[in-house]
């Protein structure tokens, strides 16, 4: 019911809804107390309005910028093109007769056309009129370098987001990635040694799992997410449960299950993904929490079904005698080698090795020279 | 926010344009108190939002002339913000660690413009604003205290309609809870005080 509250207080229900949402009302105080506080809370927070910012800030805006003058659009007069064109065969001819092999120290580039709409005011005229010219510039684009970095063994296992798509490196593994890759290292098994990896030219931006995951899934069916962070530990484990009808189950009831606890407590995410899949992500030391949590859910009749995956083996164990719920790697319930633990990892996500970008070679500098001037050496050879 | 205000917002810009002093002052003075307070709220610090504000609206007087009208100029306004933002925290090498258990009040210059009432209304409504765990607080900021429409809160957010609204609906949830509870303990103390 509360997740209709906005729309109701919007008015973005049809009446039909709407009616429907109010006889609920009526018939459940609980609901109906639960609106009006809704209610005065958002009317409440609609005539709240920010501190001002003090007094110095808009001077020092504007005296960052009262030295730039408006910038009016440049225009490029017709004569320039011709002029660009002109130097652009005698360029070509230069580079014709001076030979390939001068061609070889030149950086190699990716060119790309970029249109750039320039606005057009010569004179003060009603800003309703605004003439628009497409130009076309040749910016050049430097070929992305790429780079690799080799995880030590023993360092544990990184989920890593590249460019928002999620892959797992493991100890003794390399990654290969683009100098402009947007890299995040989401989550890792020892935590400790995310600074210690000699990452160069990316951003390493170590966030809560819960938060990386609702990015790299289809977060539009994503209902409840809960990050509760009290102690740090080391290790970590996973267990993904699958769970229906896991809308009727309030975030706000679970948190409570960790928050109570007078033990240690652990990064603890809760994230409902599209499939309807509640995952659980936690670590040794809550690890009783689990069967509590599974009664929970059995008490709102959601279907369970446990995967517990991790190196404690009194986690596994519960579940398959508590709850008769198999754990996939039942055979070895007793191990706790670290790579048991990085196996469980890569049982959960593809692990996706990138090529590394082609080299560029002699004869690609050729083509792309052929390729750029070929008209304007046609030209020459027609004229001649 | 109204049509009023976007009409206000091109007005001023096309001022601008055309050589008005006044024209980007207002701009800046009619949104920094709003924009540095979400700012304020995704990198929480406070001296950071402000540098951060300023950075933005630096590179809105850089843009304003290839302003192309369509959208609201809050809309773009904020989206360039929450970049920033986003950016400054990656620079700041850190996790985003939301400590429910932690209140997180600010600590701005009391203006004493308000009465203290007012004063004390506005503490209470920002300290629930805190309360909102990341991402509805973003989401709930910048529709309910920016102004932003869905489509505009979705578009400064990268995501789907439906994430904004679910978003937006669960932060006022939580920010109902912690209002209400702010409110009840003033009740509590008034009538302790009282008695």
């Amino acid at each position: 019911m509360e997740g209709k509250f906005s729309d109701l207080y919007e008015g973005a229900l049809n009446p039909a809804e709407a009616a429907e949402l109010r006889a609920h009302f009526d018939a459940c105080p609980a609901c109906a107390r639960g609106y009006k506080e809704f209610e005065e809370a958002m009317q409440a927070l609609s005539g709240y309005r920010a501190d001002d910012v003090p007094y110095t800030f808009t001077e020092s805006v504007l005296s960052t910028v009262v030295t730039e003058p408006v910038r009016s659009a440049r225009t490029w007069p017709l004569a320039l093109s011709w002029i660009l064109t002109a130097a652009s065969i005698l360029i070509a001819v230069f580079l014709f007769f001076r030979g390939p092999e001068r061609i070889e120290i030149i950086k190699p580039v990716d060119r790309e056309v970029v249109v750039e709409k320039v606005v057009e005011k010569e004179v003060p005229v009603p800003y309703e009129v605004q003439v628009v010219k497409e130009v076309p510039v040749i910016k050049e684009v430097p070929v992305r370098e790429p780079s690799s970095v080799s995880i030590p063994v023993g360092e544990g296992a990184f989920k890593i987001l590249r460019n928002g798509d999620a892959l797992t490196v493991s100890g003794g593994e390399t990654f290969n990635f683009q100098s402009d890759d947007d890299i995040r290292i989401v989550c890792a098994t020892m935590p400790e040694t995310v600074e210690s990896i000699p990452f160069e030219n990316v951003v390493i931006d170590f966030e809560p799992l819960a938060s990386a995951l609702m990015r790299a899934a289809d977060a539009a069916t994503v209902m409840s997410v809960a990050v509760i962070r009290t102690a740090p530990e080391v290790s970590s484990f996973r267990a993904a449960m699958g769970v229906e009808a896991a809308s009727d189950v309030a975030a706000a009831e679970i948190m409570p299950l960790f928050t109570s606890r007078e033990a240690p407590q652990a990064v603890v995410s809760l994230v409902w993904t599209p499939d309807g899949a509640l995952e659980l992500e936690t670590d040794g030391s809550n690890h009783e929490v689990i069967p509590e949590l599974i009664r929970l859910l059995d008490d709102k009749n959601a279907q369970v079904s446990a995967v517990a995956l991790g190196r404690l083996e009194t986690i596994q164990t519960q579940l398959q005698r508590e709850h008769g719920i198999a754990a996939p790697r039942a055979e070895a319930a007793s191990a706790t080698e670290e790579t048991d633990l990085l196996d469980d990892i890569r049982g959960l996500f593809t692990l996706v090795n990138e090529e590394e970008a082609p080299p560029v070679s002699t004869a690609d500098i050729w083509r792309r020279w052929w390729g750029l001037n070929r008209a304007s050496i046609l030209c020459l050879a027609c004229l001649n | 926010m109204n049509e009023h205000e976007a009409t206000r917002d091109e007005e001023l810009i096309k001022a601008h344009l055309q050589g008005a002093e006044h024209a980007f002052r207002a701009l800046v003075e009619h949104h920094a108190p709003d924009l540095a307070s979400t700012l304020e709220r995704m990198v929480r610090d406070y001296h950071l939002a402000l540098d951060l504000a300023q950075e933005v609206f630096v590179k809105v007087y850089r843009l304003l002339p290839s302003y192309t009208f369509k959208g609201r100029f809050r809309s773009m306004l904020y989206t360039i913000a929450l970049n920033h933002a986003r950016d400054a925290l990656r620079k700041k090498r850190r996790a985003p660690v939301v400590f429910l258990d932690e209140s997180r009040s600010r600590a701005l210059p009391d203006k004493g413009s308000d009465s203290d009432d007012a004063q004390d209304m506005k503490r209470r409504i920002e300290f629930a604003l805190d309360q909102i765990p990341s991402p509805y607080h973003e989401a709930v900021y910048l529709r309910d205290v920016a102004g932003l429409s869905y489509a505009e809160v979705g578009e400064a957010l990268g995501c789907s309609l439906g994430t904004v609204k679910s978003r937006v609906n669960r932060g006022r949830l939580h920010f109902r809870n912690a209002y209400m509870a702010e409110m009840q303990g003033k009740e509590r103390k008034g009538k302790h005080n009282a008695s």
